[in-house]
């Protein structure tokens, strides 16, 4: 896109053009006369700036819709209409920061709704394993047995989901769908308070050791005694799980206190699920997008306005540059910083000199993992599930 | 009554951080009060609190206000424990 089109509507101020195309500072609506009898193919700078930006005016956020109707620049020889090649071309997802539990990237050309079903998804649907049943064989702990098996339910689980299946109502219990832990704490009589750390949930490879009471003891006193679970084989014979024991993801978190004398034991029964049903299934301790920030100068900032332009911003997203000849020159350093708290417009007529906007279709999408599955794995497992809905609808289509 | 093991809005484990906050808070208190008798206290100060937050790594305020506002009532509780007395009495 070229220079703005010069025009006598334009204010008498001096502006200088950075030579960006939309981001150029002076954005004023041309009038109808002004726009070439033919259409171009492209749209006029500001109706541009209206379909891809977010202005986030000093009052409210404007501009706050998304143009579908595939017609609607039509008039202007603009095709509005949504297309695969396009997308292909124009998709991009640059990663930005990845460890261990945190992974923020760049999710560039897609819609909004397409970036909301991936956050979504990756909330309540992405499969995890947690804690669902509780036996209680003691509990004298001031901590009641359902807050117990509560507590218990929200520990992170440091284990596969993909390598389980889910677990229906009438299934029986087995290795394929079930988790074993078992816990045991005593707290000796005179002696002092004791942490219940969730290091202590022990994993039984081999299914529940409670014995099932309701048998009677006689008739299969020669066969194995039936327990809450049918293991036809130990898990830890398994493949899958040859890698070091099951165990929750964090060693330290508190599960309980008990005083002297207190006890608790238990068997705690973890299942795969959803976080659809319930948010300890959850795989991500919130996954979340906010749309890239635009911070525009206006006109060039200078000198002691300057200064006060970057002491306005409280997360630092001006600059100051020297221009020489002692001037100082406010510059836009750090975009990506800006919260959008609007603190430098928020001054009389400091609206007239920078712009805070948002670009629609740049999300800056973070995933943070609760840790059964890094960050980046998840994001591919929500891609699939994606997959598989829309495969579904077409299906159910045709 | 006992830190609860997980943030409520976002879901992220906190049950393994309140006694490390409680340390942190703590040993910033003891080397705050130390710097007193030099300087007044600023007023953009940060407190020890939320120095102790920013360590833990709870950047959302939903996170950040588990710890904040825990009053840790179960050590209370368990003052009242009757299975820790000798039989006797």
């Amino acid at each position: 896109m070229g220079s703005p089109t010069e025009s006598e509507s334009m204010d008498t101020e001096s502006i200088s053009t950075q030579g960006e195309s939309i981001d150029s500072p002076k954005i004023a609506k041309i009038s109808v006369w002004d726009l070439p009898d033919v259409p171009q193919g492209k749209l006029p700078p500001h109706l541009e700036l209206q379909r891809t930006r977010v202005m986030c005016d000093f009052l409210a956020p404007t501009n706050t819709q998304n143009i579908q109707y595939s017609g609607a620049y039509a008039s202007m020889g603009v095709d509005n209409s949504v297309q695969f090649e396009q997308f292909r071309n124009n998709f991009k997802v640059e990663v930005v920061r990845l460890d261990d539990d945190e992974l923020e990237f760049d999710m560039i050309g897609i819609d909004p709704s397409l970036a909301n079903a991936f956050r979504r998804i990756l909330i309540a649907e992405v499969p995890t394993v947690a804690i669902e049943k509780v036996l209680i064989a003691n509990n004298t702990s001031i901590i009641q047995d359902e807050v117990l098996a509560h507590r218990l339910g929200l520990i992170p689980i440091k284990v596969d989901p993909r390598l389980f299946e889910y677990m229906s109502e009438n299934d029986v219990p087995n290795e394929k769908n079930t988790i074993v832990f078992k816990l045991h704490a005593h707290c000796e009589k005179g002696g002092d308070r004791l942490r219940v750390l969730s290091s202590e949930l022990k994993w039984l490879p081999n299914g529940s050791e409670f014995i099932l009471g309701t048998e009677s003891q006689a008739s299969n006193s020669s066969a194995k005694p039936k327990t809450y679970t049918s293991f036809s084989c130990s898990q830890d014979s398994l493949p899958e799980f040859s890698n070091g024991p099951i165990a929750p993801r964090d060693a330290d978190i508190i599960i309980a206190k008990l005083g002297p004398g207190q006890e608790i034991e238990l068997e705690a029964h973890a299942v795969k699920g959803m976080g659809k049903t319930h948010a300890k299934w959850s795989p991500v301790a919130t996954a979340w997008y906010r749309m890239l920030p635009e911070v525009v100068l206006l006109r060039d900032i200078e000198d002691d306005e300057a200064e006060e332009l970057v002491k306005k911003c409280p997360v630092k997203v001006f600059d100051i540059e020297d221009i020489g000849k002692g001037k100082k020159r406010a510059t836009v350093a750090r975009p990506r910083a800006c919260t959008l708290c609007r603190e430098c417009i928020r001054e009389e007529g400091w609206d007239k000199n920078v712009a805070v906007r948002r670009v629609k279709d740049h999300f800056i999408f973070t995933i943070e993992s609760t840790g059964a599955l890094p960050p980046e794995v998840l994001f591919t497992e929500a891609v699939k599930i994606l997959e598989e809905k829309c495969e579904r609808v077409i299906t159910e289509l045709s | 009554m006992i830190i609860p093991v997980r943030c409520f809005t976002c879901g992220k484990v906190i049950g393994n951080k309140w006694n490390q906050y409680l340390d942190l808070v703590l040993a910033s208190y003891d080397k705050k009060g130390a710097e007193k008798d030099e300087k007044d206290a600023e007023e953009d100060e940060i407190t020890a609190e939320a120095e102790a937050l920013d360590a833990l790594g709870l950047v959302r305020y939903c996170c950040r206000r588990m710890l904040m506002t825990h009053v840790d009532l179960i050590e209370k509780l368990l003052n009242y424990n009757t299975l820790g007395e000798s039989e006797g009495s």
